[in-house]
């Protein structure tokens, strides 16, 4: 059985900021990590590797520094890992972007599972899972918060999360499934681990000719949206009344001023 | 569809709303879609419609003409009874193809979402995802879905000015319902349902869903949130508990959902539920923009913490500098103190809410 993981390199989200002058977000000083939903994705296949022995292939596009992270995903128990990547591929919304990933998991031969974060944590589309399995033309479920497989029927039973719900899905392989965020607590790695896997480990890169792909599909040319305008959040920000003090005399003003903003209407 | 040059693109008209239902009703997100569709489809002067698949259409095609609709394609088959991803897509590929709406609109929800990714690539179209509004230039004809990015630092503007249809996301409580006129009438197109080839490739099991009574966190008119500080599981029962006294709903943030103390669908935020309460009391909440941005549309908001340059107090209507382990068990007593003293008519008749 052949897992593959699709992983994105973000900032960390804590430390990005925004420069309202320029207009433009600062990576700067934020650190490259592996996507948090992505590092659930992982965790499954690493759960279902060590009940079944499937192997655990990692997937990702971006610039030549995710290695790094692919190679920390190696330390946490991948078996291979690939990165694509290309000046090409540069703007690319979610149409090329799942294109690409679909083309290198193909490339690598196919797999029986593709497991994917439900969301990234920059630009949360949440889209990506579904493109790769309509161009891979897999069978998908998403949002999903448990999964079992069931290798007689070659299926896998997902337990979809809905807005005050829950959907059983029975699905036939191969399949993609996007991993609920929070879902599972990925697993520690040493630092040694990690260190050595970075020293040693180097992903096979490829680039759009690799894959096939002609540059109109790719990039901003292969990208059916674009971002037009970039503006800073509008400022959320109201005139406090401050309170201080003593705890029971600040509980005794919070409910006063409470009372007074009619917030109490309708209570008891 | 593939790029439409610009003098083919007066082909593709109207404004398309795909229902989201549990079987006898729509839910709130489709009506709030109907909404801001009929809203782009009176500037844009055209029609607004909406597609229901469903084992039974008819009650929900009444209800999405009486929330706006002009015109209701309707599928009527078992294999519609639960929403599943390719049954769907089937059947509204070929259906877009054909009436060419120039606008897709459908929920930011986890079935919405799961069926704009694939039908975006279906079609090789473009997705606006997770808009928090939705404008259109009446020239171009193009719309502008924004949408806030990094963990809602910006707002980004996106458009799909080459492809269509343009197809939108947005989350729930992002747009208000039209209050409904059920003696709208308008035109009703029974679509048909091809022969399936096969079962299909996912198989929905069960649905089940939380009971009826049960109140989303998206409809509270109070809500109790705990951020990081509130420090302990325990004290979030405390916090429960005031919720109880309040007639309010218990939220938190995304650390704290992420530890277990509270569900994953009781959190506020960019990842969890909008809300529009009157009121809002965070507890230990620092006031990261992936939280706050879901509380933009409260009245009232309060917050208690102990950093005084908590980026909450910048946007809290009631600033409680201190100790939320003090704090909470104080203000929970000053509650019930209150309630009692209302239940035996110590308190004043209060003004009715203007």
């Amino acid at each position: 059985m052949k897992i593959a993981v699709c992983v994105k390199v973000v900032p960390d989200p804590s430390e990005i900021t925004f420069d309202p002058q320029t207009k433009t977000v600062s990576r700067r000083n934020a650190r490259n990590i592996l996507n948090a939903a992505d590092l659930n994705a992982l965790e499954w296949a690493l759960h279902l590797k060590a009940h079944t022995g499937a192997t655990v292939w990692t997937f990702s596009m971006g610039p030549p520094f995710a290695a790094q992270n692919l190679a920390d995903t190696i330390a946490m128990g991948a078996d291979d890992a690939f990165l694509v990547s290309d000046r090409a591929l540069a703007e690319s919304d979610t149409l090329p972007t799942s294109l690409a990933l679909a083309k290198a998991i193909e490339k690598a031969g196919g797999a029986d599972l593709v497991f994917c974060g439900d969301e990234t944590s920059d630009s949360a589309t949440g889209q990506v899972p579904a493109s790769i399995a309509e161009h891979l033309n897999y069978a998908q479920v998403t949002f999903a918060r448990d999964l079992v497989l069931e290798p007689e029927k070659h299926a896998v039973r997902v337990t979809r999360e809905l807005e005050g719900g829950q959907s059983l899905v029975e699905s036939d392989l191969p399949c993609v499934i996007s991993i609920l965020s929070g879902s599972n607590r990925p697993r520690y790695t040493l630092f040694a681990t990690r260190q050595g896997a970075r020293a040693s480990f180097k992903p096979k890169v490829w680039g759009i000719a690799d894959l096939g792909l002609p540059r109109e599909v790719v990039g901003a040319a292969g990208s059916p949206t674009r971002v037009s305008a970039v503006t800073a959040a509008p400022s959320a920000h109201r005139e406090s009344l401050r309170i201080k003090g003593p705890a029971r005399e600040a509980a005794r003003k919070l409910a006063e001023a409470l009372e007074a903003r009619g917030a109490f209407e309708g209570v008891h | 569809m593939p790029r439409v040059p610009p003098e083919s693109r007066s082909d593709w008209r109207g404004v398309l709303v795909v229902a989201e239902h549990r079987g006898k009703a729509l839910m709130p997100i489709t009506r709030e879609l109907l909404a801001k569709g009929h809203d782009l489809a009176e500037r844009l002067s055209t029609t607004l419609n909406c597609a229901v698949l469903a084992a039974d259409p008819a009650p929900l095609v009444k209800e999405a003409i009486a929330y706006g609709a002009d015109r209701v394609f309707c599928a009527a088959s078992p294999r519609f009874e639960h929403y599943n991803t390719e049954p769907y897509v089937d059947l509204l590929a070929p259906l877009i193809l054909k009436e060419r709406p120039e606008a897709l609109l459908l929920g930011g929800t986890r079935n919405g979402r799961d069926l704009a990714g694939r039908l975006a690539v279906r079609l090789t179209s473009g997705i606006g995802a997770d808009s928090t509004d939705i404008r259109v230039n009446t020239e171009t004809r193009n719309l502008e879905m924004v949408k806030p990015a990094f963990g809602g630092l910006i707002l980004a503007a996106i458009v799909c000015e080459n492809h269509r249809p343009q197809i939108a996301t947005a989350r729930p409580n992002v747009f208000s319902p039209l209050p409904p006129d059920w003696k709208r009438i308008a035109q009703v197109t029974r679509v048909e349902v091809p022969e399936a080839k096969g079962r299909p490739r996912t198989r929905v099991v069960r649905e089940t869903y939380e009971p009826e009574g049960r109140a989303r966190i998206e409809d509270a008119k109070v809500v109790v949130c705990v951020g990081r500080g509130i420090g302990s599981p325990e004290r979030v029962e405390t916090a429960a508990e005031l919720a109880r006294c309040l007639t309010a709903q218990l939220a938190s943030t995304r650390p704290v959902a992420d530890l277990g103390w509270v569900p994953h669908n009781q959190m506020i935020g960019q990842t969890g539920a909008f809300v529009r309460p009157s009121v809002y009391i965070g507890f230990g909440v620092s006031g990261q923009v992936a939280h706050t941005i879901g509380l933009a549309g409260t009245r009232t908001i309060a917050a208690v913490n102990k950093d005084p340059k908590a980026p909450i107090f910048a946007m809290a209507d009631i600033a409680v500098e201190g100790d939320v382990s003090e704090i909470l068990p104080a203000f929970l007593e000053e509650v019930k103190r209150r309630s009692k003293g209302a239940a035996q008519g110590a308190l004043p008749e209060r003004p009715p809410q203007a």
